[in-house]
C-alpha cells in the first residue's frame, strides 16, 4: 500500500473533473474542507436518517428470529438503489403497498409459527398462564426489535391477547395477534436511533443495542445474534478491544457471507451477472453453468480476501484465482479440475492475474454483443477510484452495435477523443478500459477482435505509461486513490449513507492506518467498526420553512 | 386468460353488444391507465403521415389497426421539465413521465413532485378499495448505478405520491392479484370476516400507538420516514372498513420470467382491477428508465438501450422497429381486452383513458419535445378518437407542454386544477 506522507492533496485529485476544471488546486489550504475539523471534533459525524430493513435484511432477519423457511420478501417492490448499493437509508421508501405487503407477511409469519415446529422455540411455557404469555412475549419482542422490550410495552402485546379472549376466541388467537403486532412494529420495520434531542447536531455515543444492531447489519445484513445481544448487555462493546473481538467472532460465522452477496456482490457488481445476456449468435458458449462459475469465481475470490488469507494490497495483482473445469476451459488455462470450483496457482504469465481479469466483471462491463471499453474504464473509475468521470454532454452518443468496418474498437475510439468535447473525460476513461481488450464480452482471452490485432497498451491521464493489463492493474493498485475508495466504499456500505464532507478526515485516518496495517479486509473492517462515525450518532436540525 | 388455463371472468363477454351501437354510460365510472416505454420511440416509424381523422397507422402502430379509431395519436407536445442537469435523459424523462417535473440531481437527495395520476388518486381514490395501483415488469438491475448521477428511485418509479415519495411499484403478478382481491374469503362467514377485520385493525392500532410514541425523539427527516409508514396505516384501515369485492371468478396467476407471459398476465390484472372497480388509477412500467433488455424472440438480442442509441444504422432502426412494434402489440392487446368488458350500454375502453409514452422521444438524440404518445379511450366522450393530432409541425421547436395534456386528463377523470407540474399553461384543446 502507498505512503501515507504523500497523500495529501487527495480529495482533490478525486473531486477534480477531467480537465480539472472543478475546484482547483488553488483551494487548498485555508478552506480545505478536509483539514477542517478534526478526527475528534463535536459536530463532525454526520447526520444518520433512520434505516428501514431492505428486502434482503427482512429476509435473513425474519430467518434469524424465527427460524423460518417463509420469505415473505420475495414479493416486496424493489429497493431503490443509490450510490451503487440497495441500503442506503435516506432512499428506502415504504408505499402504501410496501405497507400491505409488511401486514400480509407479518400474519404469514405469526400463523407459521404458531402452525409448525418452530412454536416451541418461541412459545417455550405454557401460554395459558399470563406471566408465560409475558416471557414469550418479552423475549421474541427484544430480539425482533433488537433491544430489551419495556414493560408498558409487553403489557400492551397482552392487551391484543385480549382482543381475541374478548372475541371469545382461545389464548392461540392471541398469540398470533400479539407476535403479527410485534412483526408490524415501526421497531421491527425500522431500525431506529431515538434521540432525546433530536435536533441537536451534537453526536452522542450510540446505545449498546443500536451499536449491535449497526455491527450486526453490517457484517450480516441480519440482527444481532444471542451473543452479540449478551456482548451489548455486557457493555462489552464499549472499548476497542471488545468491538474487535466481536468483529472476529462474527467474521467467522457462516452469516458473514452476506458480506459477499450484498457488498462485494454490489460494489464488484458481482449480482448483475444474474440480469446479464450475451447475445446468443455472438456467444453460443455461453450458458448458466459458465454464469454460475464466474459468479463463484468472484465470490470465492472476494472470501479470500474477507477471511484475510490475501490482502488488499494484492486484489488486482493475485497469483490465485477459484475455477472449476468449465472456467478453466473457458479461461484457456490447463488445470484439470473437477465441476466444483478449487483455488489454483496462476504463473506470472497466465493472462488471469487479480480482479480486472476475472470473467465476472469483464462480462457485465461489456455490451451483450461486444467489449466497451468505456464501460470498463468508468467501472474502474468510479468503483476502484471514486474518481466520478463526469458524464458526456448531451446529444453525445455511443458507438453502433457491430460496425467493426471503420477500423479496431481503439481506432473508432481514438477518432472519438479527436474531438476536444470527448477528449477530456474519454482520455480518462478509454486507455484503462483498452487495457483490458484481450478479454472479450464474456472473459475470454483473445489476440484480435474481428480480424484487428489487441494492441492493450496506454497511458493514464498522469503520464504514466503501461504495455498491457497486469502493468495497468499495477499502476491502479498503487494509485493512493484505490486506497481511499475500498474505505470510502465499505464505510458507505456500512452506515447505508454517504460520508459527510465533515467526515473525510475519518476516512483518511482509516485508509492510511489500514495502509500501515497488513492491508487485510478483516483489519479495515475493524477501523471502521471502532471509528467515530459508525459509534455516534447525531440529530438533524428543523429545516427552515 | 391468465395462466394460460381456466376461466379468469366469470362475466360473460357480450361481444355482440360492442360495435356502433355502443356509447358511453354514465353509470359508471371514468379510469386511468399511464403505460410508460423505456429508451423512446424509432419516429420515422411510429409518426403517421397524415394529422386528422384520415391517417393512416404507421408501421410500428399497425398492431392498433383493431382499434384505430379508439385511439388518439399525439405529436409535437414536449416536456422540457424532464431535461436533465447535464446527462441523465432517462432518469429526467422517467422521473418527468407524470410529474412534469424537474428532478434534483441527487444519489440520495430525492426530490421531483406529484405526478398526475396521484392527484387524481388523492381526489377520486376513495372510492375504491385501492386509491391507485403502481405495476412493472422490471424490478431493478441487481447492481450498478442508474442514470448519471440521478439516485435509482428517479429511474423506477412514475408515479410520487408527493415531492420526496416515490410510490414503489410491484412486479409480481401474485402481489397483483393479491391486492385486487385482498380481504375476499368465499369461505368466511360474515361473523368471522368482521372478526377478521377487529383483529386487523387493532394490530394497526397497537403499531400505530407505537409509531406516534416515537415522533418525538426523531428528527424531522425521520419524522417524514415515519410518516410514510403511519401513511401504510391509514390506508389500509381505509381498505378494511370497505366492502370486500365480489367480482369475478378467479385464479390465481403464477409469476413467470417470461417477458411476453409477464406482459399478458399484467395486462389481464390491469383490466380486472378497472372492471372489478378494484381502483380507478393505475401505471405500468414496461421496463425501467434506459432498460437494457434483449429480445431474442424478435431477433434483437443486443440490449434495448444499445439499439435506441442507432446513429442512424438501419440494423439499429431495425432491431428498434421490431422491439417498439411488439410494444404497441402489448398496448393493443390490453385496449382490446378492455374493449370486450361490456359495462351498460358501453365498454371499459369507452369509459377509461389509457395514456402510453415513452420517457424521451428518439432514443439517440435523447430529446424531450415530440413525444410519442397515444391517447386511447373516450373516457365518456372527453375526445373525440380516431385522429393523428401534431400539436408542433416544426420538430425542432418545443410545442405545448405535455402538462396541458394531463390537466385535461385530469379534467376527464373530474379533478379540475388550473395548474400542474412546472410548466403548464392551461388544458390543452383540440382533444
Amino acid at each position: 500500500m502507498v505512503h501515507w506522507a504523500r497523500a495529501g492533496c487527495l480529495w482533490f485529485v478525486v473531486l477534480f473533473g477531467c480537465d480539472g476544471a472543478i475546484g482547483g488546486a488553488g483551494d487548498a489550504g485555508g478552506s480545505d474542507p478536509f483539514s477542517g475539523p478534526g478526527a475528534n471534533e463535536v459536530g463532525a459525524t454526520g447526520a444518520q436518517v433512520m434505516a428501514r430493513l431492505n428486502q434482503t435484511e427482512y429476509r435473513n432477519t425474519v430467518r434469524d428470529l424465527l427460524g423460518t423457511q417463509l420469505d415473505p420478501s420475495a414479493n416486496f417492490p424493489a429497493d431503490d438503489v443509490s450510490l451503487g448499493f440497495d441500503n442506503i437509508a435516506q432512499v428506502l421508501t415504504v408505499s402504501p403497498l410496501q405497507f400491505e405487503l409488511y401486514e400480509q407477511a407479518a400474519q404469514e409469519l405469526a400463523e407459521e409459527v404458531l402452525t409448525t415446529g418452530i412454536r416451541d422455540t418461541i412459545v417455550f411455557c405454557d401460554p395459558n398462564d399470563q406471566g408465560c404469555r409475558d416471557d414469550v412475549f418479552r423475549d421474541l419482542a427484544s430480539r425482533a426489535w433488537r433491544r430489551p422490550a419495556t414493560d408498558e410495552e409487553v403489557a400492551r402485546l397482552q392487551g391484543l391477547v385480549d382482543v381475541a379472549l374478548n372475541e371469545g376466541e382461545g389464548v392461540e388467537q392471541g398469540l398470533e395477534l400479539a407476535i403479527h403486532g410485534i412483526l408490524l412494529s415501526p421497531h421491527f420495520i425500522y431500525r431506529p436511533e431515538l434521540d432525546d434531542d433530536p435536533s441537536s447536531t451534537e453526536p452522542r455515543a450510540l446505545n449498546d443495542y443500536e451499536l449491535a444492531s449497526r455491527l450486526s447489519y453490517f457484517l450480516w445484513s441480519s440482527m444481532p445474534d444471542d451473543a452479540l445481544f449478551e456482548a451489548a448487555a455486557n457493555g462489552a462493546l464499549r472499548d476497542d478491544a471488545g468491538l474487535r473481538a466481536e468483529v472476529d467472532r462474527m467474521l467467522l460465522d457462516p452469516k458473514a457471507q452476506a458480506l459477499v452477496e450484498n457488498f462485494a456482490g454490489q460494489w464488484l457488481r458481482i449480482r448483475s451477472l444474474q440480469d446479464h445476456v450475451p447475445d446468443y449468435a455472438a456467444f453460443p458458449e455461453w450458458d448458466n453453468a459458465l454464469r454460475d462459475a464466474m459468479s463463484q469465481e468472484a465470490k470465492l475470490f472476494f472470501g479470500e480476501f474477507l477471511s484475510g488469507n490475501a490482502a488488499m494490497d494484492e486484489f488486482l495483482l493475485t497469483d490465485f484465482t477459484f475455477l472449476n473445469d468449465r472456467l478453466a476451459a473457458h479461461y484457456g488455462l490447463p488445470f484439470d479440475l473437477g465441476s466444483q470450483l478449487q483455488r489454483v496457482d496462476l504463473e506470472e504469465t497466465d493472462p488471469r492475474f487479480g480482479f480486472l481479469t476475472l470473467g465476472s466483471l469483464l462480462t457485465v462491463t461489456s455490451t451483450p454483443i461486444r467489449t466497451s471499453p468505456v464501460k470498463r474504464g468508468v467501472w474502474i473509475l468510479e468503483q476502484l477510484l471514486c474518481s466520478e468521470p463526469p458524464p458526456p454532454p448531451p446529444g453525445v452518443e455511443g458507438l453502433p452495435e457491430d460496425d467493426m468496418s471503420s477500423g479496431s474498437l481503439r481506432e473508432q475510439l481514438e477518432r472519438h477523443r479527436a474531438d476536444p468535447t470527448c477528449a477530456s473525460c474519454h482520455n480518462l476513461m478509454d486507455p484503462l478500459g483498452l487495457g483490458l481488450e484481450h478479454y472479450d464480452a464474456i472473459g475470454s482471452y483473445r489476440t484480435e477482435d474481428s480480424g484487428f490485432p489487441i494492441d492493450a497498451s496506454g497511458q493514464l491521464i498522469d503520464g504514466q505509461s503501461f504495455t498491457n493489463a497486469r502493468e495497468m492493474a499495477a499502476l491502479i493498485q498503487q494509485d493512493q486513490r484505490f486506497d481511499l475508495c475500498v474505505v470510502e466504499k465499505m464505510f458507505t456500505y456500512a452506515l447505508g449513507r454517504p460520508a459527510a464532507t465533515t467526515e473525510h478526515p475519518f476516512i483518511e485516518a482509516i485508509a492510511q492506518a489500514f495502509a500501515q496495517s497488513s492491508s487485510e479486509l478483516p483489519e479495515l473492517i475493524k477501523l471502521i467498526v471502532t471509528s467515530e462515525p459508525f459509534r455516534t450518532r447525531r440529530g438533524t436540525m428543523e429545516e427552515t420553512p | 386468460m391468465l395462466g394460460g388455463a381456466g376461466a379468469l371472468l366469470s362475466l360473460p363477454l357480450f361481444e355482440s353488444l360492442i360495435g356502433d351501437t355502443a356509447y358511453a354510460d354514465d353509470s359508471f365510472p371514468a379510469r386511468l391507465i399511464c403505460f410508460y416505454l423505456p429508451n423512446g420511440m424509432h419516429m420515422a416509424a411510429w409518426t403517421p403521415a397524415q394529422t386528422g381523422s384520415n391517417f393512416e397507422l404507421s408501421p410500428i402502430l399497425q398492431p392498433l389497426a383493431p382499434v384505430k379509431d379508439q385511439i388518439l395519436v399525439i405529436s409535437g407536445l414536449s416536456n422540457t421539465p424532464a431535461q436533465p442537469d447535464g446527462p441523465g435523459d432517462h432518469a429526467g424523462g422517467t422521473s418527468g413521465f407524470l410529474t412534469a417535473a424537474h428532478a434534483n440531481k441527487s444519489e440520495t437527495e430525492i426530490r421531483l413532485g406529484i405526478s398526475m395520476d396521484q392527484v387524481i388518486a388523492n381526489q377520486i381514490g376513495d372510492a375504491t378499495r385501492i386509491p391507485s395501483m403502481q405495476i412493472g415488469i422490471d424490478g431493478g438491475g441487481n447492481s450498478g448505478g442508474c442514470d448519471s448521477g440521478y439516485g435509482c428511485a428517479y429511474s423506477r418509479n412514475i408515479s410520487w405520491a408527493s415531492e420526496t415519495q416515490p410510490l414503489s411499484k410491484t412486479t409480481s403478478a401474485q402481489v397483483v392479484f393479491n391486492q385486487i382481491f385482498e380481504g375476499t374469503d368465499p369461505n368466511a362467514t360474515i361473523e368471522e370476516q368482521e372478526r377478521r377485520k377487529l383483529y386487523r385493525t387493532s394490530i394497526l392500532d397497537y403499531v400505530n400507538d407505537q409509531a406516534q410514541a416515537i415522533q418525538s425523539k426523531l428528527g424531522y427527516t425521520d419524522r417524514a420516514k415515519l410518516d410514510q409508514y403511519t401513511t401504510g396505516i391509514f390506508e389500509l384501515e381505509q381498505r378494511l372498513s370497505k366492502a370486500a369485492l365480489v367480482c369475478g371468478a378467479t385464479e390465481e396467476p403464477s409469476d413467470t420470467s417470461d417477458i411476453v407471459e409477464k406482459v399478458r398476465i399484467m395486462n389481464d390484472l390491469m383490466v380486472l382491477a378497472l372492471q372489478c372497480d378494484a381502483t380507478r388509477v393505475i401505471t405500468f412500467m414496461l421496463g425501467n428508465a434506459g432498460s437494457n433488455r434483449s429480445y431474442p424472440f424478435l431477433g434483437a438480442s443486443g440490449g434495448h438501450h444499445n439499439y435506441s442509441h442507432h446513429q442512424g444504422d438501419p440494423a439499429n432502426h431495425a432491431a428498434l422497429q421490431a422491439i417498439d412494434t411488439w410494444e404497441v402489440e402489448q398496448l393493443s392487446y390490453l385496449l382490446q381486452r378492455m374493449n370486450e368488458v361490456p359495462e351498460g350500454t358501453g365498454t371499459l375502453l369507452q369509459h377509461s383513458q389509457v395514456f402510453f409514452s415513452c420517457e424521451i422521444e428518439d432514443g439517440d438524440a435523447h430529446r424531450h419535445r415530440n413525444l410519442p404518445i397515444i391517447l386511447a379511450g373516450g373516457c365518456h366522450g372527453a375526445y373525440s378518437t380516431g385522429r393523428h393530432i401534431d400539436y408542433e409541425p416544426n420538430k425542432s421547436t418545443n410545442g405545448p407542454p405535455i402538462a396541458n395534456l394531463f390537466l385535461t386528463m385530469m379534467a376527464a377523470m373530474g379533478v379540475n386544477q388550473s395548474s400542474f407540474g412546472d410548466n403548464s399553461t392551461g388544458p390543452l384543446g383540440q382533444l
